[in-house]
């Protein structure tokens, strides 16, 4: 055993004390869809054997060189993958794992002088990959997947699969496999499923680019077919060889872009950097090399796991104030000193009344992005900073001026609990948490609340092929005011700095009204914007009833008026909500004036909370081109916030009539600030990711919709997030 | 050019999107408010408690900032916190992943009174999603030698050292107290292999 110092007093280093807030921050670049995402170290001795990355193929997904194997990513994760294949083929590639065995893939891939004419192909596609058995390591059970690949784009890397793979020891795995399209292309033979039905002998085609984006149903499994193998071997533990034997004759590019296919054998390595980044070069059928470099993150992880923030107040005994100097509060020292204490703890005190041994108190949390920890912070003061002769704290949760939660917890039990064992649990447990709605409003003086800050702001769009990301960046001017009485003004100005939105030379051949594919002319105005600027009404009609009432300018092409009543009971997994908006089409000008286009569009919304993070959305209703239908919004939210999400629309316009796409469709990532920097934050980053944005299936953007108002407070009542209360 | 000018924007998206510390740290500072609970500076006699941490080549010196049922609480200068019983880590607040809350059963007492024994010990720490996650090992308190330690700038004392090692299915902890008349003077304890060893020494 290590003998250990006995002298704490002189350290090793020789170093002066110093203080712990200078633990380094771990913020390396990640450069991915516009959002920075700090990259992961991982500790390699903590990395347990379901948590290590599988190696991943030049498409991104768990694989060997160019084929897939049957392993999944670690629950949860992102792996992003840039690939460069000889000098005409790049891709980028995001694949996450959306539950343990199902993994989504969006992949983006560049292929020069891909057509006859000497164009380039820039092409969006989507896998999505079904893990049907796990290895049993212990036993001969391999494990088993199935694959869709680029399943609804044009169809360029369309293949589908079934591979099982194993591991040999501790340093050797293979797979072997069936592939069709892509993967059947090779040493091929007649499509074993056709002994079920002659139709799994004919694939279908790819019929143009009006075909993009629909689900190939009549590829799935059809045509001939052919195996792969693969094998890894890991020399050390950051050293990677593989070998693979490839069902893909690589037709299309050898037909179209003097592509020479050699052999069907792969060689590759791979090196893993201490970073978890892993880069890897192949050879590939005997004719050209491949690099790839691939990044993980995994959402569950964030920068500074517990926050940066430093340690909260202490519950402590109260003050020795008789509860009759607390009487008359307004302009007393207490009551300043109150707002005071709490403001330093990033709550704003909005009231407080006092009945029996009971402090009734308003608040509105600025600044923690968990509502448990916003409560478990507000106590702590109160305990602090109240009469010792008040022994229950009725927090109750305000946001805009809308009642929310009212959290009721004693004197005795948060004594009790601040250094118990499972003092999270209990304090949830014991805390009596109602639907602030119906309840008495303690602000007794509602003051008026004015704020002006200056910020900046980027806007980006994707998958142009003149230009795959373009972006603008420039300062806002937000402003706010609440009057008081569930009243709430907002507005931004916008001037862009820098940028080349403008640059977009595309002009809309879309045959729907242009409500949202003439961005490009919205892009051309070069001087400050109205970004929003709207009044709105918040206020609690019933119990588990929110309600929300909206006039002006909403967001960049439209303004009106809107109205919205959201049910969402706490003790339910559902929520319901209708919207209504009469709106009018916002000129390309950014000012105040409209065109000649309103429509009166509205969903009405079921919220369904799936548990252990999933949820779903089902929007119905009239869109902003006036087609009607429905959307589907899946979404996976972890606990610290950070949410992944996909959706698809659709609508009463044909396919054909939407134009290329077919449909609407996009993958949604939002994730607290604090999330990247450690710091206590509400404030979010996110991006929401379209192969392409036509006119069908076009929702309102509109701030401050109900659901995401409340659903914290929601989640909080159900006690999610309470590992914090003590933070 | 048009690759230069989409490099500048790239750029430019990034450090607004928070990717370096600096700048993220610059932007929160400047628009996420104050950082809550700076805390007051330490009252005239108070406890002191020196704490290193040797995997981040860090080191603090610590003032009681007061307690309640056998608890101590002790702060930095920046406030970062560490609550001890009887001489045990039982929480941190600021501190990597962050000991929520530990029950470390009769450890203390063995240890105190330099008996051998197995037994059980609980840590909760925040596990990235804002839930806790519970630790709980198998531990075996073994006494050893009399140890001569430095307990101040000239001061050194003969106190016994008591060996704890904690085994669990994810992995092993080891922790070394030296102990005088029932007391905990000093020791080393691990809860988060993250984190690493936290060395206490509790000032005379």
């Amino acid at each position: 055993m290590r003998r250990l110092p006995a002298d704490l007093l002189s350290g090793h280093d020789g170093k002066a004390p110093r203080s712990f807030r200078a633990l380094p921050a771990l913020f390396p670049l990640m450069a991915a869809f516009g959002l920075a995402l700090p990259a992961q170290a991982r500790d390699a001795g903590q990395e347990s054997g379901d948590r290590r990355m599988p190696g991943l193929s030049s498409y991104g997904v768990p694989g060997h060189i160019d084929m897939p194997s049957a392993w999944a990513l670690p629950d949860g994760t992102f792996a992003f993958t840039l690939n460069q294949f000889g000098p005409d083929v790049r891709r980028a590639t995001m694949a996450f794992q959306i539950s343990p065995r199902i993994t989504g893939v969006f992949r983006y891939s560049y292929l020069s002088n891909y057509f006859s004419n000497g164009g380039s192909l820039y092409d969006r596609s989507f896998d999505l990959r079904y893990q049907i058995l796990t290895e049993n390591p212990n036993g001969w059970r391999p494990a088993l997947s199935v694959g869709l690949q680029d399943f609804g784009g044009t169809g360029i890397f369309s293949a589908e699969y079934l591979v099982a793979s194993k591991h040999f020891g501790e340093s050797v795995s293979a797979s072997a496999g069936i592939g069709w399209g892509r993967f059947g292309s090779y040493g091929s033979f007649r499509n074993p499923l056709s002994v079920l039905s002659d139709r799994f002998d004919t694939r279908g085609g790819f019929t143009g680019i009006a075909d993009t984006g629909r689900v190939g149903f009549d590829r799935f499994f059809r045509g001939d077919a052919a195996l792969f193998l693969g094998v890894d071997w890991q020399v050390t533990p950051k050293l990677q060889l593989s070998f693979e034997y490839s069902s893909d004759a690589m037709e299309q590019e050898t037909s179209r872009m003097g592509y020479r296919h050699r052999s069907p054998v792969n060689l590759g390595i791979e090196y893993r950097f201490d970073n978890g980044g892993v880069l890897g070069l192949a050879v590939l059928h005997g004719s050209e090399a491949s690099l790839s470099y691939t990044l993980s993150l995994d959402p569950a992880r964030p920068s500074a796991p517990s926050g940066r923030e430093t340690a909260p107040p202490a519950i402590s005994r109260g003050t020795t104030a008789s509860l009759a100097s607390w009487g008359d509060l307004s302009g007393s020292g207490q009551r300043a000193r109150l707002e005071e204490a709490l403001s330093a703890q990033g709550i704003r005190f909005e009231g407080l009344s006092l009945n029996g041994e009971t402090a009734i108190v308003a608040i509105s949390n600025q600044q923690w992005g968990n509502t448990a920890q916003a409560w478990g912070r507000t106590a702590r003061v109160l305990s602090a900073e109240l009469p010792q002769d008040i022994t229950r704290f009725r927090i109750r949760s305000y946001d805009r001026g809308m009642a929310l939660k009212d959290v009721t917890l004693s004197r005795a039990d948060l004594e009790e609990l601040e250094f118990a064992p499972d003092g999270a649990w209990q304090a949830f447990v014991r805390a009596d948490i109602r639907d602030a709605g119906a309840l008495p409003d303690p602000r007794l003086d509602l003051e008026n609340l004015a704020s002006l800050r200056l910020l900046p702001y980027t806007e980006t769009a994707f998958f142009d092929p003149d230009n795959p990301l373009r972006m603008d960046f420039g300062a806002e001017l937000q402003g706010e005011w609440m009057p008081g009485g569930g009243l709430y003004f907002s507005g931004a100005i916008r001037q862009k700095l820098v940028g080349n939105l403008d640059t977009s030379t595309r002009i809309s051949d879309s045959i729907q009204q242009h409500v949202r594919s003439d961005a490009a002319l919205y892009a051309k105005n070069d001087g400050p914007w109205l970004a929003w600027a709207t009044a709105e009404w918040f206020a609690r009609p019933g119990p588990d009833l929110y309600s929300r009432v909206s006039a002006g300018i909403f967001e960049k092409m439209f303004g009106g008026v809107s109205g919205e009543i959201l049910w969402a009971p706490a003790d339910r997994p559902y929520a319901l909500g209708v919207e209504l908006n009469y709106v009018a089409q916002r000129d390309y000008d950014g000012a105040l004036g409209f065109l000649d286009y309103d429509v009166l569009t509205g969903h009405a919304s079921l919220y369904y909370d799936f548990g252990r993070g999933y949820h779903a959305q089902v929007d119905a209703g009239r869109y902003l081109a006036g087609d009607t239908g429905s959307t589907l919004t899946l979404t996976r939210r972890f606990g610290n916030g950070f949410e992944v999400g996909a959706f698809f629309t659709l609508t009463d316009i044909s396919f054909d009539d939407f134009g290329e796409g077919s449909f609407d469709k996009g993958i949604t990532i939002s994730l607290p600030l604090s999330w990247i920097t450690g710091q206590p934050t509400r404030q979010r980053v996110g991006q929401v990711i379209r192969p392409i944005q036509r006119d069908g299936g076009a929702r309102l953007s509109i701030r401050n919709r109900l659901y995401g108002l409340t659903h914290d407070g929601t989640g909080a009542a159900q006690g999610i997030g309470w590992g914090r209360f003590w933070r | 050019m048009r690759r230069k000018t989409t490099l500048c924007l790239l750029c430019a998206g990034l450090l607004l999107a928070g990717c370096t510390g600096r700048v993220a740290q610059e932007m929160v500072d400047r628009y996420g408010g104050s950082v809550p609970g700076e805390a007051a500076a330490p009252p005239e006699g108070a406890a002191r408690l020196i704490v290193r941490l040797p995997k981040a080549g860090q080191a603090a010196l610590l003032h009681e900032a007061g307690g309640r049922d056998g608890v101590r609480r002790w702060q930095a200068s920046d406030n970062v916190q560490i609550y001890t019983r009887d001489g045990l880590i039982i929480g941190t607040r600021g501190l990597g992943h962050d000991l929520m809350s530990s029950d470390p059963g009769a450890a203390a007492a063995l240890i105190a009174a330099g008996r051998s024994g197995q037994l059980p010990r609980i840590y909760r720490l925040l596990d990235g999603e804002d839930r806790l996650e519970i630790r709980s090992y198998i531990c075996d308190i073994l006494p050893a030698n009399s140890e001569k330690i430095r307990i101040g700038e000239n001061e050194w004392t003969m106190a016994l050292r008591v060996n704890e090692t904690c085994h669990s299915p994810r992995g092993a902890l080891s922790a070394t107290h030296w102990v005088k008349d029932g007391r905990i003077l000093q020791s080393i304890q691990t809860f988060d292999p993250a984190l690493g060893p936290v060395d206490i020494l509790f000032m005379p």
